[in-house]
């Protein structure tokens, strides 16, 4: 077990799995956050347990820590996650004809599938369009954003992690160790020490590190949601093609999730609601699901995802992989940041921050989050 | 369209005003989003912005709401100014953002939320091994505390469990599922239980998430009424 002392900037679901994975392995843990826990892209989130099918044929990276991290985290924490399985559906002759792309690199990733007759998709799912070719079922799931995230708070906590929020990084020493914070709710600034830092800011990643004076890329890619109040499917309902906008409903509890789009903005803090972008949601959502549409409104939403920045992509091609940095090629030893990633996947971008840091210190301590359970969300405040 | 309009924030400091300007259809939390980056020492929870996480509850013009459904074109009144207060009967951390983990505590101590059962569903479990078993679906309760705000039996005793740990015992009581219920029981059925409500019913007014706790207290009471209060013995049912 380790003593060394880690700050983690960001309570998103990568900040707290990256400090829950560093206090099991004896870290002494400071997770600092400037609002309450998912409060930003982590929050606004469309609530998709991802079982890795949508990312299968263009990204199988991603699509296999998806079903990794969505098997573990079934027998871990169960209370913030809904296990209603998602149906991929072909509504066109294009959809049909990328079924058999499809089937072969879910299997190719792990991934089980299963392919439905239109006669068995619509027994199951009797308010899909009856126009409806072919259905594909597969282990995404729902999850609680706030919940999930707040059980690897409270788990965290129980291995003697201090959460401090409401809390602001206003400026980094990373030579002599000092992350400078204020404590908004008293207006107090103060210094804490530790070994190493690690910025899981998410899209406010680059805010973060350039108070060090570091660069680093991430493109941050907003999405439109929105909330109808009416919950029309029990599965998660995805349209069978490559990855575009608006082709998923996510129902969570009594309402309906439906997004999203996606285009390159700068600040993370200030994303205006395009009307153009809520129409074509709607209308799309209301083709996979007829009359969902009239559904009520109950609320229009956008988050920024964090993604790595490559050359030549953008959006929705951009990998949903992630990066650690060791900002040790920036002459900062001890710094590190992490970008991308999915919500799905923190549990192991956890993993993958924490093997880092510990390589970089020297510690020798192995990662438990793949067996150990998860304390209720109920801890984590 | 955009509305101009004024942010009356009971703030730990004092009442701020605070003026900004959001489109027509804006919610509450957007226009305090807007006042944040106006003022950056402004202290708010929020998280989902769709009325799932239940962090963003507060007093808006004088009553309990979730300020990320309430459109605030909806509670501005003829003056353009919006009131906004922390939630009653919780600890203030700072400005608007309280702390509910005492509450949260006791929703633990009496049930565990996922509940509901499936009517046709097929789970991962039947995708992976073969067999078909029922799956869990999120309880409708998002723990946001708007209805412990609105009991004006909360404000002198804070001992009272509250409508929503009430509530979520009667819907343990509804569909057991094997689990013992006697403890729950006897937790309910005691003068800071069901008994210490006085049918208000604001609570259930207030709730955005159709839980109706005072239906259920007023349940609870019709069904425990000759049961000798706290001596619930381990065998009993319903």
């Amino acid at each position: 077990m380790s003593s060394r002392t880690a700050i983690v900037i960001g309570a998103g679901s990568t900040g707290a799995a990256i400090a829950y994975d560093l206090s099991l392995r004896g870290f002494r843990v400071t997770l600092v956050e400037r609002f309450g826990i998912a409060s930003g892209t982590t929050g606004h989130n469309q609530a998709q347990l991802h079982s890795g099918a949508r990312y299968a044929v263009n990204d199988p990276t991603s699509a296999r820590e998806c079903i990794e991290d969505n098997l573990i985290l079934r027998q871990l924490m169960p209370d913030a996650l809904e296990l209603n399985d998602g149906l991929f559906i072909g509504l066109n002759e294009e959809h049909l004809a990328y079924r058999d792309i499809f089937l072969e690199a879910c299997a190719r990733c792990g991934i089980p599938a299963r392919e439905l007759t239109a006669r068995q998709a619509l027994e199951l799912e009797p308010r899909l369009n009856p126009c409806l070719l072919v259905a594909i079922q597969v282990p995404d799931g729902v999850f609680d954003p706030y919940w999930y995230t707040l059980s690897f708070v409270a788990t965290a906590r129980s291995h003697g992690a201090k959460i401090m929020t409401f809390t602001e990084v206003i400026g980094l020493d990373v030579q002599a160790g000092r992350v400078q914070v204020r404590d908004r709710t008293t207006g107090k600034t103060y210094y804490m020490g530790c070994d190493a830092i690690i910025n899981a800011a998410g899209p406010w990643v680059p805010k973060v590190a350039a108070l060090a004076d570091i660069h680093v890329e991430v493109e941050a890619s907003a999405g439109v949601m929105v909330t109808v109040k009416e919950r029309p499917c029990n599965m998660v309902i995805n349209l069978l093609a490559p990855p575009a906008d608006a082709d998923i409903v996510v129902p969570q509890r009594q309402f309906s999730i439906l997004g999203t789009t996606s285009w390159m903005v700068v600040d993370p803090d200030d994303i205006p609601i395009p009307p153009e972008h809520v129409e074509s949601i709607i209308r799309q959502a209301d083709w996979m699901i007829p009359g969902i549409r009239k559904a009520p409104l109950l609320s229009c939403m956008a988050a920024a995802r964090p993604l790595v920045r490559q050359t030549g992509s953008s959006g929705r091609e951009v990998t949903r992989g992630y990066r650690c940095i060791d900002h040790a090629q920036d002459a900062a030893q001890g710094f590190f940041s992490i970008v991308g990633g999915k919500a799905t996947t923190a549990r192991s971008m956890g993993e993958k921050m924490a093997d880092l840091v510990c390589t970089r210190l020297g510690v020798q301590a192995e990662c438990r989050t793949k067996d150990e359970p998860l304390l209720s969300y109920r801890f984590g405040l | 369209m955009e509305l101009t309009i004024k942010l009356l924030i009971k703030r730990t400091s004092g009442t701020q005003e605070m003026t900004v300007t959001v489109p027509d259809e804006a919610s509450v939390l957007d226009a305090l989003e807007v006042a944040y980056r106006q003022d950056t020492t402004l202290v708010f929870r929020h998280s989902c912005h769709h009325a799932s996480c239940g962090s963003c509850g507060m007093i808006i013009n004088s009553k309990e709401g979730l300020a990320c459904i309430t459109p605030i074109n909806t509670v501005v009144g003829n003056n353009d100014i919006v009131r906004l207060e922390p939630m009653h009967n919780f600890p203030v951390i700072a400005d608007l953002a309280v702390d509910t983990s005492s509450f949260l505590s006791k929703m633990e101590r009496i049930n565990r939320p996922l509940t509901r059962q499936d009517e046709s569903q097929i789970s991962i479990h039947a995708l992976l091994s073969g067999e078909t078993k029922a799956f869990d679906r999120f309880e409708n309760c998002i723990e946001c505390g708007l209805c412990v705000s609105a009991c004006p039996i909360m404000a002198t005793s804070p001992d009272h469990l509250g409508p929503a740990v009430l509530a979520a015992a009667g819907r343990l009581l509804q569909e057991p599922r094997g689990r013992f219920i006697s403890q729950t029981l006897a937790a309910v059925n005691n003068p800071h239980g069901i008994w210490r409500c006085h049918s208000v019913f604001l609570c259930s007014e207030v709730c955005p998430a159709d839980v109706r706790p005072a239906e259920a207290i007023v349940e609870l009471q019709r069904q425990l009424i000759f049961v000798p209060k706290g001596e619930v013995k381990d065998e009993f049912t319903l």
